[in-house]
């Protein structure tokens, strides 16, 4: 192993305090800015109501956009079909997530 | 390496028709879609099926494939005959945008150099690496402290020919105090190498926390499970609550019933502002294990008029 490979690294942790950039959701989606456009038009997410100038995301948007972008290449769904699994999906979780806690 | 059953992967016969394909595949992917499946081995089952569809939809590929005969058995050790898609064209007709990197070696033997090598590279050609994505599991505590955590991410190298080889790559990586579920890491030039003397690309890693009995996150707030006894929740009393930040005492109110949220202002995930901790009551009921315990249970049940399906009716 090399010197390199033992070191600690310390990275830039993003949407530290104000959620991310349009730019940087596109980054981490790897999505282009229309397609990402198309996602918040049909409401799998949404920006945050902040007073800064430009948009700005949470994180989780990250993943729903690509759980959304998956199931459309997948399973064949058009984008709005995509939105509507993608929440029940979330429901499904949620709902799971609470009954492990009561039944534990 | 191991004969694979595309037929028997798809729950299909041999003489199924491009339509069943299609229908079957859309049929298991739902199914085993590892965003949508509970099973344990949905991902593995999902893969599998993504290569059997990608040989199968394809005419070109499904006539190559019958023509290994079907004397194989899933798992049989397989080598290609010599020429054995000798008279087939492949036109890689309609790649499903899966990730063909994922399949295995069985299928690349069999279809790989058709897509493997078709990009030309001149000795002067430079390009930046790719951005490579990873998720890291974490405990809650890190979150509260920061930590230094060790991974392990598979990574694509390069060899001496140009060929891509999987191989284990270790980083230690710094875990910032107050990180959320979902948020990304970005460590610059830690992802695939650049081409020739192009820029390495950046490796994201997305937080993520392990699962805990007591404990779990949603945004910046934690919420923690707290037992508590029936004669605590219903009289009131201070109890000592084991937190992800060490024990606290904490006045629960008379008349709690199971569930109540105690709310600690600004002592979830530390930031500006820091989220909320949460104590979820949740009352437990002494075992009647003993005589003494029974008939503590006989005296409550004649001292209390209580009904608790009264609103059923009953």
């Amino acid at each position: 192993m090399t010197n390199k490979e033992t070191r600690i690294i310390s990275g830039e942790l993003m949407d530290e305090h104000i959620g991310l950039t349009l730019a940087e959701l596109c980054q981490l989606c790897q999505l282009s800015a229309e397609e990402v456009q198309q996602f918040i038009d049909i409401g799998v997410i949404e920006p945050l109501s902040t007073p800064s100038e430009g948009w700005r995301f949470e994180s989780t948007c990250v993943r729903k956009v690509k759980c959304a972008v998956k199931l459309q290449r997948d399973l064949g769904v058009n984008r709005a079909g995509a939105a509507l699994a993608l929440e029940l999906i979330e429901e499904l979780h949620r709902l799971r997530n609470r009954l492990k806690r009561y039944e534990s | 390496m191991q004969f694979k059953d595309y037929y028997k992967v798809m729950g299909l016969s041999r003489d199924a028709t491009q339509e069943d394909i299609k229908r079957a595949y859309r049929k298991l992917a739902r199914q085993y879609h590892p965003d949508v499946s509970q099973e344990a081995d949905a991902e593995e089952r999902f893969k599998e099926l993504g290569e059997a569809y990608e040989v199968l939809k394809d005419p070109e590929k499904r006539a190559a494939y019958d023509q290994l005969g079907s004397n194989w058995q899933t798992g049989q050790d397989f080598r290609p005959p010599p020429e054995w898609d000798q008279g087939f064209e492949f036109h890689g007709g309609g790649f499903t945008g899966a990730d063909a990197s994922q399949f295995s070696d069985f299928f690349e033997s069999l279809f790989g150099r058709h897509y493997a090598g078709t990009q030309q590279r001149g000795a002067h050609f430079h390009a930046s690496g790719d951005d490579a994505f990873a998720k890291i599991l974490i405990d809650l505590k890190d979150a509260y402290e920061g930590a230094n955590r060790t991974i392990t991410i598979k990574r694509t190298y390069l060899d001496a020919h140009g060929h891509p080889e999987l191989k284990d790559r270790k980083l230690n990586v710094h875990i910032p105090k107050g990180v959320r579920p979902g948020q990304h890491i970005r460590l610059a030039g830690q992802g695939d190498p650049g081409f020739g003397q192009g820029k390495p690309g950046d490796l994201y890693l997305e937080i993520a926390f392990n699962p805990h009995a007591d404990y779990h996150v949603e945004g910046h707030d934690v919420f923690v499970t707290v037992p508590v006894t029936p004669w605590e929740a219903a009289l009131g009393a201070v109890i000592t609550a084991t937190t992800p930040i060490g024990k606290f005492d904490i006045k629960v109110p008379a008349e709690s019933a199971s569930g109540r949220k105690l709310r600690l202002k600004g002592r979830g995930i530390p930031g500006k502002p820091p989220g909320d901790l949460y104590v979820v009551l949740n009352v437990v009921l002494p075992p009647a294990n003993s005589e003494s315990a029974k008939k503590a249970y006989k005296e409550m049940a004649e001292k209390f008029a209580f009904n608790p399906r009264k609103s059923a009716g009953v």
